[in-house]
């Protein structure tokens, strides 16, 4: 074998992809000849900057990523609740809403009188039809008998 | 956007977002342009999250639509080769100023010539290396056999352990 095939077996060495009667034959030619221990050193040092490298991700890709993310679409009553309105027209909704509502008390008041009144009536009819039915005369009932034993 | 979908995304970026990153930076070589094109890439996976079946495909999927943002980029900048080979010599020429020689230096000689291997070499080595995308799926990527891969593999990791070698031998 020559150097090459070693060099390819280092390789594999250092992916874990090496069996083990290979790794014997590897380490033996290792212990042998300098240009491929010199070989191994320089792959080892390769690997590790690899390695190190590796692990970098910039922070602020991550965040530029993450903001840039398509937002979530809302619905229309959202849009409405986060819609930014001029104060006079905040104002107008609030006096119209305490207008609406002075309104219904108003309505509901008369309504209450209303029925107060029809109360009362009613209750001077029931008291009239009690007073009638007093001052009638008392009317006696007597059985009548036709079978005279 | 809907929790769960979120949810999915979070954790397909977690995962992929290194290996996507290093192989947009290794061959662009400039840090900008590889943050436009990998945000790209993962907003294009946040449009399409709904249709994506096969999750256990998703890293070659990433790839391959970084890989067509690159060589969109190349064919858009076409004296990349020029300015980027520009950067790698001045990095080599101020790397060459003391005689002594330490792991930071050494760090340094790695990067610069994993940068000045021809890009289609380059490639291959990276999205084995960073991307840790297996031989079929980079031979189905790049359009060459599996065999070619590993053999080209081979060439590349001789090559630039030979300069590095050199390098590294040069300073010491």
């Amino acid at each position: 074998m020559k150097c090459d095939d070693y060099q390819l077996f280092i390789h594999d060495f250092l992916e874990n992809e090496l069996d083990k009667e290979n790794q014997k034959l590897l380490f033996s030619h290792l212990s042998e000849c300098e240009n491929c221990g010199n070989y191994l050193t320089t792959a080892v040092s390769v690997s590790r900057v690899i390695n190190e490298d590796k692990d970098f991700f910039p922070a602020s890709l991550e965040e530029q990523i993450f903001n840039n993310l398509p937002k979530e679409k809302t619905s229309i009553f959202e849009n409405f609740l986060t819609v930014k309105l001029p104060a006079y027209f905040a104002y107008a909704l609030v006096a119209i809403v305490l207008l609406l509502s002075f309104t219904l008390l108003s309505e509901v008041n008369k309504y209450k009188d209303e029925l107060h009144q029809t109360s009362v009536q009613l209750k001077e009819q029931k008291r009239t039809v009690e007073l009638l039915f007093n001052t009638l005369p008392t009317v006696e009932v007597h059985p009548v008998l036709h079978n005279n034993l | 956007m809907e929790t769960k979908q979120l949810i999915s995304f979070t954790n397909i970026y977690s995962s992929h977002k290194k290996p996507v990153y290093h192989y947009v930076v290794k061959m662009v070589r400039s840090t900008m342009t590889a943050e436009d094109i990998v945000q790209n890439v993962f907003l294009k996976l946040f449009e399409k999250m709904t249709t994506v079946k096969n999750f256990e495909s998703i890293r070659f999927w990433l790839l391959k639509t970084a890989r067509n943002e690159v060589y969109s980029y190349f064919r858009k900048a076409k004296n990349h080769k020029e300015e980027t080979l520009e950067e790698n010599e001045a990095s080599l020429l101020d790397s060459n100023l003391s005689d002594e020689i330490d792991e930071k230096e050494i760090n340094e000689i790695v990067r610069s010539e994993i940068d000045l291997l021809p890009v289609e070499l380059r490639e291959i080595f990276v999205l084995r290396e960073y991307s840790e995308l297996s031989y079929e799926k980079i031979a189905q990527m790049v359009g060459v056999s599996k065999e070619i891969v590993k053999s080209r593999l081979f060439s590349i990791r001789q090559k630039l352990i030979k300069n590095v070698s050199k390098k590294i031998g040069v300073k010491r």
